[in-house]
């Protein structure tokens, strides 16, 4: 799994590759967790080039919405891949947190 | 099935039940599902519950010990079918005990964990349990070769 940042006005996107298990969940978390300690709160995870998915992966995505969201902002998910929407699906997470289509809608909704 | 041997043969990985061992598991079973000719989204669902099932042994059968007993994990295809049992000798548990996993609570409360077995038996076509002779669990897994990937409705 590697990840890569770019930061624009409205959000932080942190663009996810490979897969998010058991192996890579934590890296992902305390990478997630750097940019929140930064002031990162409006955070984009562009899972576009995620293609697995696991309950520690969901267990660091639930955490990191926590955070966020706790502190005023958000962590918003783009272009999820189907197999990995159908286990967030399958979890109950679609209906706590916001999934849109492609990562400039995601970045644009922080806008509104 | 409850008489699996620890004993490494084609079909058959023994590894010790710690997380380090976690990517041995699913290299395997990865090599199985291409020999068996699943595709993409089915391979996506074999690794999941596969994942779940060594991690709840990993974690909660061996609690994360160094000194962990062993796992092992045994896979058989046919033309309908590919099968694969994970056999451990941690302490009895009982997958109908866990509980339900929380889908409903609003964000602040949704626990960051409880979802494991959900997904296992979300992800394949059929999950059995039963003690192994001698101490310990054996879990099989059923992957019917045609059949969809994750099927949320089955559990909806």
């Amino acid at each position: 799994m590697n990840i890569q940042i770019e930061t624009s006005v409205q959000a932080t996107v942190v663009r996810i590759m490979g897969s998010v298990d058991g192996m890579t969940a934590d890296s992902l978390l305390q990478q997630l967790q750097a940019q929140i300690a930064q002031g990162s709160i409006q955070l984009v995870g562009d899972l576009s080039g995620v293609d697995y998915t696991s309950s520690a992966g969901l267990r660091t995505l639930l955490a990191t919405v926590k955070e966020t969201r706790r502190l005023g902002g958000d962590f918003r998910l783009a272009a999820v891949q189907p197999d990995v929407l159908k286990v967030l699906e399958l979890s109950g997470f679609t209906s706590i947190l916001r999934v849109f289509g492609d990562v400039d809608s995601a970045v644009a909704s922080f806008g509104s | 099935m409850s008489g699996i041997e620890f004993q490494e043969d084609a079909a058959t990985i023994v590894r010790p039940g710690v997380h380090a061992h976690l990517p041995d598991f699913l290299d395997f079973v990865k090599e199985a599902c291409t020999r068996a000719e699943l595709d993409q989204s089915a391979e996506f669902a074999v690794r999941l519950a596969v994942e779940e099932v060594c991690t709840n042994v990993i974690r909660h059968g061996y609690g994360n010990r160094d000194d962990a007993g062993p796992i092992a994990l045994r896979v058989a295809a046919d033309a309908e079918n590919l099968t694969i049992t994970i056999a451990d000798r941690a302490p009895l548990f009982r997958p109908d005990d866990a509980a339900a996993p929380d889908m409903e609570s609003d964000w602040e409360l949704r626990a960051l964990g409880g979802l494991g077995w959900h997904l296992v038996r979300s992800s394949v076509d059929e999950v059995r349990h039963e003690p192994a002779a001698g101490g310990g669990n054996v879990v099989t897994l059923v992957k019917r070769i045609s059949s969809p990937a994750i099927n949320p409705e089955k559990t909806a």
